[in-house]
């Protein structure tokens, strides 16, 4: 059991509040505007995925996803 | 003042009595209360969550170092925080 990392999103000066909604979106927005310009496999872009992927609720992430499929963000995810 | 008190018997108005000593008390919380109004307003405006030109600058709180406290105050010593937030552009 020591052998287990657990770890959360590090602090964050753009948003020292405990509404970290904007923090999820800005880096939900980051990890595919990363993906876009760099390419899946772009090893940094992980850290975006990590921070989105522990503070956005699931509705929210498949929200986005479905809007992503279907061509409908409301937000630009190209650079 | 009793020629006053005895000339009107109607309470008198408030252009008659602005300037009494006892109102004073009412014109010092009002002021604390709408002077501490304006302060926090103008701080939550200046403050990098609010987008003012959406044009020009679109996303303030992406132009902030990480090591800047925004809040009013820190109570940990070691928090690292060695700049303070100013809004520098609409």
């Amino acid at each position: 059991m020591s052998d287990i990392e657990i770890k959360t999103t590090p602090f964050d000066a753009r948003f020292p509040n405990t509404n970290q909604s904007k923090h999820c979106w800005q880096s939900y927005s980051d990890y595919f505007k990363c993906i876009n310009a760099r390419g899946e496999d772009f090893a940094p872009c992980k850290d975006f995925k990590k921070a989105y992927q522990s503070l956005c609720p699931a509705d929210w992430v498949g929200k986005w996803d479905e809007q992503r499929e279907e061509g409908t963000l409301p937000f630009k995810v190209t650079v | 003042m009793s020629a006053a008190a005895h000339a009107a018997k109607k309470a008198p108005t408030m252009f008659q009595t602005w300037f009494r000593v006892e109102v004073i008390p009412i014109y010092a919380v009002l002021g604390v209360a709408c002077g501490g109004a304006a302060w926090y307003v103008t701080r939550l405006a200046r403050g990098p969550d609010v987008t003012w030109d959406r044009r020009n600058n679109p996303h303030p709180w992406l132009h902030i170092d990480q090591e800047t406290q925004l809040k009013l105050m820190t109570v940990k010593e070691n928090q690292g925080f060695t700049k303070s937030y100013s809004r520098d552009r609409l």
